[in-house]
């Protein structure tokens, strides 16, 4: 699954201008060198053997079976399905099968709030083992 | 375009699905040919229709073959998929198709540019003339970032053998690189 996650005042253009145009250079195989790279460090810990790992760069490269999810934060909080369509507009043309695109919008209030609480709970811990 | 030799490793790389690594040395002969051809016609292969898919058909073929060198192949498989790697991309980059063009980075995070990995790929196949080749175009190219411009360096003059048996190269980039080291007093104060 390919990620593109944004933290963004502008959800319709960030989503227009970056993530549809970054999916498409995954779709379009212009990625595939960091396809493989990406998933040769996953698998590491597998251990498998050279005729698995053959196999499953083949597939991953030839059948290329990517599904993508953008994440995007919007406003208002309320969020209605219209505006939902019309943030994820274009998104078909990158794959028209829509179990392999998936789009999550997050209200942008409660993200810079998790960000901030994040923050501090990182900052608590450094201080407390006097790194 | 391969000696007796050499089509003989070409045909030693593993099997991939629609991919018979027997007539891989005339296939990748054809698609250079091809290239050359349309070179002298003045025509971007790039931006024919006719030899696109011959084109992305070498690119994924170098991915995957990429992908098994990295994972670590026996010996003979590794060593043949290296260097059809290595000459897939090396033809690829000759005609700035998607994925090649100058100006992309050439070291990052998440992936190598090809540019780096031909190099490297036929030093892995044990063909030090060609990785000698590839290297060129990296010499004298420096980024903003000098621990990658190091690296870049090195891939450079490993390659290029320029090390000489006494490191002196190698020296000049540790030396470099060694400007990027900051005290550990500097860091904890």
């Amino acid at each position: 699954m390919i990620y593109e996650q944004k933290c963004t005042d502008h959800p319709r253009d960030e989503f227009r201008d970056k993530v549809l145009k970054s999916f498409l250079e995954w779709k379009e195989h212009k990625r595939d060198n960091q396809l493989v790279q990406a998933v040769t460090g996953l698998v590491e810990r597998f251990n498998l053997t050279d005729n698995e790992h053959l196999a499953l760069y083949d597939r991953l490269v030839q059948v290329h079976p990517l599904t993508f999810q953008a994440a995007l934060t919007v406003t208002p909080p309320i969020f209605d399905a219209p505006r939902c369509v019309s943030l994820f507009s274009g998104y078909a043309d990158i794959t028209p099968d829509i179990a392999n695109r998936l789009g999550d919008a997050f209200p942008l209030p409660n993200i810079r709030n998790w960000f901030s609480v994040f923050a501090d709970s990182v900052w608590n811990k450094i201080e407390a083992a006097n790194v | 375009m391969f000696d007796a030799a050499t089509a003989e490793l070409i045909r030693g790389a593993p099997a991939l699905s629609g991919v018979d690594p027997l007539v891989l040395p005339q296939e990748l002969t054809r698609v250079y040919s091809d290239l050359v051809v349309l070179r002298l016609k003045g025509t971007s292969a790039a931006d024919d229709p006719d030899h696109l898919p011959a084109l992305q058909r070498l690119k994924r073929i170098a991915d995957i073959y990429e992908g098994a060198v990295d994972a670590g192949a026996e010996r003979n498989a590794r060593r043949a998929a290296a260097f059809v790697a290595a000459t897939a991309h090396q033809i690829l980059g000759q005609i700035q198709v998607p994925g090649y063009e100058s100006g992309q980075a050439l070291l990052e995070p998440d992936a190598i540019h090809p540019a780096i990995a031909a190099p490297l790929l036929f030093l892995i196949a044990e063909q030090n003339a060609d990785a000698r080749e590839a290297a060129r175009p990296l010499g004298g190219v420096r980024i903003e970032n000098r621990l990658r411009s190091a690296v870049i360096e090195s891939v450079f003059d490993l390659a290029t053998e320029r090390y000489g048996g006494n490191f002196g190269a190698c020296g000049e980039v540790t030396s470099r690189s060694c400007e990027c080291r900051r005290p550990v007093d500097h860091i904890c104060s």
